[in-house]
């Protein structure tokens, strides 16, 4: 029975090692006919488990261990807090259920879309990608408790939602970044040379620009929120200009320069339309997690809205009664835990934007690159000669 | 190539393996000949393989009633680096025979 287990699970496996490896590994598995039943057996295949998880290790030693110190630090800057905090309890459950999910996502990814693809890109980009991961996971997750002091107070938290149905969907788009990451740079997707360096340059060059301008905003103690400071200009160019140029560049080289098995370039332009805007937008939540994470004192305060009417002056916009000794509190925490909830929600939805926008850019290249041909072609018909004078 | 650059295990996964040099050999039958656990052989039959001294392939024909077995044979490097090495083994072995014989007898004091 055990040893049927085990064969199972080694030849279920095996797509885990590259096939240079795999061969080994299925030798092995093969040999139990031989070794007769029972205790033998199992003690044979147990060596296969032991072969399997030297290699895993052997193979990706530095990436493990990268992950496991990143991924201790991420616990250990989310797990003190007082128990009257609405966000500690929810933090300790699910930072670590996303570190586990981050940890299995490889696995997953690689069932499926293979490999991560040779080369120092893939390689870097998978790395940075889910230490950008991880850190905004920590800095959200320190935000929200800085800013939820007061949570249990008001039961689950304030704020429109319950911090734990926040956290648990930021904790999922958090995923599907990842796992985005590591489709992109999977052996699979096949993309021409320039695609992906485009992409990540344009939306990290954003991204960048973007936090710059939220940390001026609060270093100089400017009121308002990021959505009012940043402008929709901003907004508008994350969302639609930046998609629509990424698109039409990378559409246009990827007729060029495509290798041959690889995706079609109007679909290559909106995968990095996408890619492009989903690299700003992620970098722009890191870095206002972490900036606020680290200096919460310095969010722009939100003041209470005069009270309608002349009615309660002491209650909030979801009408909780708040007693007077807390209301400063209660705004300070109100203003930390909703300081980033717009790059937050741009995490949803720039990338949606940013597929329409891709679609249309990689459907101007198209018709540019037709425009184009026309002209060149040798079929095509000649320019009217001059008329005689 | 030195028997320095072998584990004792893999000295005798090479003893094995050179002793019929052109036979295919496979996993269970070096496991037994050389007492080693699966999770020990195979490692090492992996090193070796990477580093050019051991060739490795599937039976050609499907046996009935088992799947087909992985085969391993030393490669011509391999058979000159498993020979250099054991008889390297061999000589210190002998030397250290020697030295222990040539060793005066400890006479108890009475």
């Amino acid at each position: 029975m055990l040893a049927r287990v085990l064969t199972g699970l080694l030849m279920r496996s095996v797509w885990l090692l590259p096939a240079e490896r795999a061969e080994w590994l299925e030798g092995l598995v093969a040999e139990p006919a031989q070794t007769g039943a029972g205790r033998s057996r199992v003690a044979w295949l147990l060596g296969g488990v032991w072969l399997l998880a030297g290699e895993l290790l052997r193979r990706s030693a530095a990436r493990v261990l990268t992950f496991i110190v990143a991924a201790g630090i991420v616990v250990w800057l989310i797990w003190p807090g007082r128990s009257s905090d609405a966000a500690v309890p929810v933090n300790r459950v699910l930072v670590p259920l996303l570190v586990a999910e981050l940890a299995l996502l490889p696995l997953l990814v690689r069932r499926f879309y293979g490999p991560r693809r040779h080369g120092w890109l893939p390689r870097t980009v998978r790395v940075v990608g889910y230490l950008v991961v991880l850190a905004t996971a920590a800095g959200h997750a320190v935000e929200q408790r800085e800013g939820q002091k007061l949570g249990a107070y008001f039961g689950s938290g304030f704020g429109r939602m319950p911090v734990a149905a926040n956290a648990a969907i930021f904790a999922l788009v958090l995923a599907g970044y990842a796992a985005a990451i590591l489709i992109l740079t999977s052996r699979r997707v096949r993309l021409s040379r320039l695609a992906l360096p485009i992409a990540l340059a344009t939306g990290t060059l954003t991204g960048v620009a973007l936090s710059a301008r939220f940390s001026v905003h609060l270093w100089s103690g400017a009121r308002g929120t990021l959505v009012v400071h940043l402008g929709l200009g901003w907004w508008g160019f994350v969302a639609l200009g930046l998609p629509l140029l990424t698109g039409f560049m990378v559409s246009r080289l990827a007729a060029r320069d495509t290798p041959a098995t690889g995706l079609s370039p109007a679909r290559q332009g909106s995968l990095a339309a996408v890619s492009a805007t989903g690299t700003a937008v992620l970098v722009l939540a890191a870095l206002t997690a972490v900036t606020i994470a680290i200096s919460p004192q310095k969010v722009p305060l939100r003041t209470p809205p005069p009270p309608p009417n002349g009615g309660c002056e002491s209650c909030d916009p979801v009408n909780l009664t708040i007693p007077s000794d807390l209301r400063h509190e209660y705004w300070v925490g109100l203003s930390i835990a909703s300081a980033s909830r717009a790059p937050d929600a741009m995490l949803v939805i720039g990338p949606m934007f940013a597929l329409f926008a891709g679609v249309l850019g990689t459907g101007l290249a198209e018709a540019s690159r037709r425009i184009g041909n026309r002209y060149d072609s040798p079929h095509s018909p000649e320019p009217p000669s001059p008329a005689p004078t | 190539m030195t028997g320095r650059c072998f584990s004792v295990q893999t000295l005798s996964l090479l003893s094995a393996l050179e002793r019929d040099p052109a036979v295919w050999r496979h996993g269970y039958e070096l496991a037994k000949e050389t007492g080693l656990q699966s999770g020990m052989l195979y490692p090492a039959l992996i090193r070796l393989a990477d580093r050019g001294l051991v060739q490795a392939r599937w039976e050609e024909e499907q046996p009935a009633g088992r799947p087909r077995r992985h085969l391993y044979r030393l490669t011509a490097d391999g058979l000159t680096a498993a020979r250099a090495a054991l008889s390297e083994q061999r000589s210190k072995r002998h030397r250290g025979a020697i030295a222990a014989n040539r060793r005066p007898a400890r006479v108890k004091e009475v």
